[in-house]
């Protein structure tokens, strides 16, 4: 959905709001205060961008994205030269949200965006017809229906393509040329119809290059972009927060109240960072899970096993519940990782149970669940 | 905007920081100068500082007692990076009388480098040469307050004062709170990243500098401070500021660690003066060694100063022209530009995968400009470079894959220059034998990248002298070439490789070693000959004096490292030691050593040394004299004796050999014949062995096919113990396992012996059997097999060649045990007619 057309329905309700609409207010402080020189295109300055994600306590600005700000530098700087901007890393390590922001804030629009899929065609990326409209008065511009990247090229804008590496090889090839170029051409209209890109466009693309079911890039697309690994968050303190604000945001709408002790959500993170790693806190190595054990997915851990607290049990969290919706996170798609969890239970967190309360709880909840 | 504002304002400075910034210049007409080891800006605004006071004295933070190198560091010739090295050894165990060196003994190095932009360079050289008087004003280097630390770093004090930058809790948040990786990119934003007209504004420039160290200073102890010695230290700065300020006119400018600046601020007008050191003529065991970049680059964990010695030593060069140039940031951006030309060439001259074309070059340097700007930096600084070429270079995720490229990329912004001393600096002469053999071996001083060197043993003298020049520095374990391919003359193995290839690259590891064991001597030669000789008394002392096996490997040392003139010592002692050897393994492991060193005696240079070939004749009767012991050990000494026994076989072949080849005396195989027939025949020989014995005799032609047939017969006849008769058979099968196709008879023999034993001793000595078979190929084994289907009158490809893949040796043996309790359990009940197959 792009923001020149109208909605299709109410945002007041969304489940989700574009970062736009979410933080329209501290965009609009940042462009007030921006003094220093905006490239042509951009909403906002660099460094202005730069404090939208990394935050800016002077004006009251959040800070958005967590761990590597030279990235976050990095990456400002690539979307203001020709190059593109690829995110690649693991699943859940908050790409989508990082180039969201950016989106938001150099375009004041994340909403262009093309979702790669093995189904996706040209059409998606170039341009497509209102048949109705083309049988009625042959091609003419009403009858085009533009791709966001038609649209993107047109306003000026960032444009989004998300999971560039699900899309077939022939079809990623297509912004070869769009991208070295940066101009589009529609015979359909004549010989020399072209849509010449307006400054301020480019393209943020994020992918995953080792999942499941992921096409190769070819060398010719990869040299149009710069390369920007996003990382998990190594810190534990600083995860254990982060999900911890997250997880009140989520339960805030709530009409019962549900008690979320940190220590629970401590030791979640603790259990996630080292199936993740496949190293305990102590250095032993363990088995690393297949399946992807980001901090997104922990979030969603702590949600529903707040809600099974909430609604079913007592409204306290504890690590009964946790242990109970691990299930879903883990079974997903080996079945090693069953027993690679298991072993995870009988050794070392039976080891620390016997030292902690709350770990002795998960374990005896975990051995019903996972015997 | 001046860009030090932010370390200043962006945290108000507490009072006290504020107070004594304001003191630093002018007073008493002293200058305080607080430093980072090895920063160009500091050195540059030192330069200026100096040029405009014109000091009376410059006294520079160094050990008091390292004085007399400072004429050194002024030379002409001298050229960075070089360093001041000390060296004391610690007594841990005490030594004897005659001086030698012992295990206890520690030898500690430290090290206090320069290079062209250390401040403290510029302090001694410019200095000099504004006519100032220079003096170094730290703890001498053999005061007991260095010795205290843990001894295995190497201690350069420089490396506290990092670890406490590194550290602090204020530079911590600055870095964060304006957004940088670390106090290096905070240092680098706020210092290094001036232009050269705010640098040269030295007053603000070391007014921030001396801001920044103060605030790390205060997250300090004094408990802290004084036990890892900096408050010792700066009272002992202060005492000497004191002495020279009551004894000098004219302005003394005071050049030390940031971090100590405020404290000798602060005392040195109470303190108590100190006069140098006495022992200034001592030897204090101190040089002025050549020193490397890839040593100083504190990336690399040797924490010494600022990382990238070779990005920062081409950003000084910058500096140093001071031309002007309408682009105040040209420094920084035309050495960006330069590093990035030079790194794509790098990829692309080492042929990697991801080589870097020209339009990752432009758009890397667009992307550092760009990364300045939005950082607020002078000019792209080092992180904008590393971050843009991470940005453009990089085609993929960064992952285990790019770890290659990192350190690429590191190695390539550290450098490999290395410095150079005059002649006069007096470096001990074991350093400058070293470096003169080096030469010699065509091994480059002036850098530190390894080289692949191609040795042609046989025929060219000259490398064979090179090849004894590395082993004797390896041996040394100086760390000058390591040895990747060619024969193995010590562990007797690829003997047939013509060709030794070496990795060799003179470092300041290498010199720093050498001087380390210059106690030993005046020449490699004579190091090496130190080092063997306490390898022979050594062995005198762990009781193996008299192991002709150990003599002979330092014999073969010695030829290799090119020790030839201790050889008529080695010979006599091997010579004793063989007589007086009590281990027949040893004696035989002697012989074939001295085989290897007459095969080999053109590239050892041995020709000329008739006392081997007296050995090696001698060796035979030695090992005969021990022959008859070899019989009577127990079974788990068997393996070893029946190995011997071959081994000795095998050097009476090659000593036969020698005889009709090079003219020596025929050895006198009879008593060996002998001794190996009372081996096969008497029965309380141990078995094994005198299987091997009968198969030897059998081999050489000494039995006929009859008497093995006997002698078979006994061993395999009705009532002979298995046990035993499986160890005469591994005996047999070890000296000669092609015998049981050769002779019909043994394997008739040993199959009509195996059917007599019931299913449990088959079952138990099966391992030992199968063993005795593994030592067929596998061709043989099927061979084997095929016969022995013949003799039970199968057919070939019947039942007795299919076996099931999915029943494992376990279960067929807990079934056979299984139909042997139902066999038993028949016979109990009588039913024996049941286990009669049908007709």
């Amino acid at each position: 959905m792009s923001s020149t057309s109208s909605p299709l329905s109410p945002a007041g309700q969304a489940v989700r709001l574009a970062p736009e609409q979410r933080y329209a207010d501290e965009l609009a402080r940042l462009a007030a205060a921006d003094q220093a020189g905006r490239p042509t295109g951009w909403r906002l300055s660099p460094s202005a961008v730069r404090r939208f994600i990394l935050g800016d306590p002077a004006l009251a600005v959040s800070r958005k994205f967590y761990g590597d700000d030279p990235l976050v530098d990095r990456a400002i700087v690539t979307l203001m030269g020709h190059q593109g901007l690829m995110l690649v890393g693991e699943p859940g390590t908050a790409k989508s949200l990082l180039s969201e922001l950016l989106a938001a804030a150099i375009s004041g629009d994340s909403g262009l965006t093309v979702q790669g899929t093995a189904g996706t065609t040209e059409d998606h990326i170039k341009y497509s017809w209102n048949y109705a409209l083309l049988l009625a008065e042959g091609p003419s511009q009403r009858a085009l229906v533009p791709s966001p990247i038609y649209q993107a090229m047109r306003a000026g804008k960032l444009v989004r393509f998300e999971e560039i590496t699900r899309c077939p090889p022939e079809i990623q090839d297509v912004l070869i040329s769009l991208m070295s170029d940066k101009q589009l051409m529609v015979p359909e209209l004549g010989d020399d119809a072209r849509l010449f890109a307006q400054r301020g466009f480019n393209v943020i693309a994020t992918a995953n290059l080792r999942d499941r079911g992921v096409h190769e890039m070819s060398s010719a697309l990869k040299r149009r972009f710069n390369f920007e690994t996003v990382r998990p968050i190594r810190d534990h303190d600083f995860e254990v927060e982060l999900v911890m604000a997250q997880l009140q945001r989520e339960l805030a709408d709530g009409e019962a109240k549900v008690e979320v002790p940190r220590d629970v959500v401590a030791l979640l993170v603790t259990a996630f960072q080292e199936l993740r790693a496949g190293q305990t806190q102590d250095g032993a190595a363990i088995k690393r899970l297949d399946a992807v054990m980001s901090t997104a997915e922990a979030v969603n851990v702590a949600y529903a096993a707040a809600l099974q607290a909430r609604h079913f049990n007592g409204g306290e969290l504890t690590p009964r519940e946790i242990a109970g919706q691990l299930h879903g996170v883990v079974l997903k798609d080996s079945s090693d990782d069953a027993k690679r969890v298991r072993h995870y239970f009988d050794t070392v967190v039976r080891e620390r149970g016997k030292r902690d309360a709350q770990w002795k709880q998960f374990h005896e909840a975990a051995r019903t669940l996972w015997q | 905007m001046a860009v030090g504002d932010d370390a200043t304002t962006a945290v108000a400075l507490p009072e006290t920081v504020a107070e004594a910034r304001a003191h630093l210049f002018g007073e008493h007409e002293l200058y305080f100068v607080p430093i980072r080891h090895h920063s160009p800006a500091c050195a540059f605004a030192l330069r200026h500082l100096l040029r405009e006071v014109r000091p009376a004295a410059v006294l520079v933070e160094g050990p008091d007692d390292l004085e007399h190198l400072l004429p050194l560091l002024r030379d002409e010739r001298t050229r960075t990076p070089v360093a001041l090295l000390c060296q004391t050894t610690r007594k841990a165990g005490g030594s004897d009388a005659s001086g030698e060196e012992k295990p206890g003994q520690e030898v500690r190095s430290s090290f206090f480098p320069f290079c062209d932009y250390s401040p403290e360079w510029i302090a001694v050289r410019e200095g000099a040469a504004l006519g100032a008087q220079v003096a170094l004003i730290d703890l001498p280097w053999r005061s007991k307050a260095w010795l205290r630390g843990d001894g295995d770093d190497e201690a350069a004090r420089s490396q506290m004062e990092e670890r406490h930058l590194a550290h602090s809790r204020y530079l911590g948040a600055m870095a964060a709170r304006l957004g940088c990786v670390d106090h290096n990119e905070l240092w680098d934003r706020l210092f290094e990243l001036r232009d050269a007209d705010l640098l040269k504004d030295w007053r603000s420039f070391f007014g921030d500098v001396f801001a920044w160290c103060a605030m790390a200073r205060l997250d300090y102890e004094p408990e802290v401070l004084e036990a890892e010695a900096s408050l010792p230290r700066e009272r002992h700065m202060a005492g000497h500021l004191r002495r020279w300020r009551q004894s000098v006119q004219g302005p003394i400018v005071v050049v030390t660690g940031g971090f100590h600046t405020s404290e000798i601020l602060a005392r040195w007008a109470q303190a108590e003066p100190v006069t140098p050191g006495g022992n200034g003529n001592e030897e204090t065991g101190a040089w002025l060694i050549r020193y490397s970049f890839e040593r100083l680059d504190a990336l690399n964990g040797y924490a010494a100063g600022m990382p990238s010695p070779d990005y920062y030593q081409r950003v000084w060069e910058q500096f140093e022209r001071e031309v002007p140039h309408p682009d105040p940031n040209s420094p920084f951006a035309s050495v960006a530009i330069d590093c990035l030309t030079r790194f794509a060439q790098a990829t692309r001259a080492g042929d990697q995968v991801d080589a870097a074309s020209t339009a990752s070059v432009q758009a890397a340097a667009v992307q550092a400009q760009r990364l300045a700007v939005l950082r607020g930096h002078a000019g792209p600084g080092r992180q904008d470079l590393l971050d843009a070429i991470r940005s453009c270079f990089i085609k993929g995720a960064a992952d285990e894959g790019t770890r290659g490229f990192n350190a690429e990329l590191r190695r390539f912004l550290g450098g490999t220059r290395i410095g150079d001393v005059p002649p006069s600096a007096g470096s001990p002469p074991l350093l400058e034998d070293a470096r003169r053999l080096a030469r010699a071996a065509g091994v480059r001083l002036d850098d530190s990248t390894p080289r692949q060197v191609r040795l042609d043993l046989y025929r060219k003298p000259r490398h064979r002298e090179r090849s004894r020049y590395f082993h004797a520095m390896a041996y040394l374990d100086a760390g000058l070439a390591k040895c990747t391919s060619g024969p193995d003359f010590l562990g007797n193995s690829r003997l047939n490789l013509l060709l030794e290839e070496w990795q060799a690259a003179w470092s300041p590891l290498v010199e720093a070693r050498l001087i380390e064991l210059a106690a030993d001597g005046a020449s490699v030669e004579a190091v090496c000959l130190a080092k063997l000789r306490r390898e022979e008394a050594a062995l005198a002392q762990e009781g193996r004096g008299r192991s002709a096996g150990a003599a002979v490997m330092l014999l073969l040392r010695a030829c290799l490292i090119g020790l030839h003139a201790r050889l008529p010592q080695l010979f006599a002692m091997l010579a004793a030691h063989l007589d007086e050897d009590a281990s027949l393994a040893s004696v035989v492991n002697c012989g074939h050593r001295l085989m290897t060193l007459w095969r080999s005696r053109e590239p050892l240079g041995v020709q000329q040394h008739p006392q081997l070939l007296a050995l090696l004749e001698r060796c035979w009767p030695a090992a005969l004299f021990l022959l008859p012991d070899l019989g009577h050990g127990d079974e788990s000494a068997e393996e070893g004796a029946v190995r011997q026994l071959l081994s000795l076989r095998e050097l009476a072949r090659l000593l036969a050999g020698l005889a009709s080849e090079d003219g020596v005396a025929a050895i006198e195989q009879t008593p060996f014949w002998a001794q190996l027939d009372r081996f096969a025949s008497d029965i309380a020989i141990s078995p094994a062995v005198s299987g091997a014995a009968a198969a030897l005799l059998y081999l050489d032609g000494q039995w006929d096919e009859r008497s093995f047939e006997l002698a078979l017969r006994q061993r395999f006849a009705p009532g002979a113990t298995p046990r035993d008769a499986v160890r005469y058979l591994g005996g047999v099968t070890a000296a000669a396992p092609e015998l049981l196709l050769r002779l019909p008879e043994l394997l008739r023999s040993l199959d009509d012996f195996l059917t007599t034993w019931d299913e449990a001793s088959f079952i138990a000595h099966l391992p030992d059997l199968r063993q005795s078979l593994t030592r067929l190929r596998p061709q043989e084994s099927a061979q084997l097999a095929e016969r022995v289907a013949e003799l039970h009158g199968l057919g070939q490809g019947d039942a007795l060649l299919t076996f099931h893949h999915d029943v494992s040796e376990a279960d067929l043996r807990e079934g056979s045990a299984l139909q042997e309790q139902l066999r038993q359990a028949l016979l109990r009940s009588g039913l024996a007619a049941w286990l009669q197959e049908p007709a």
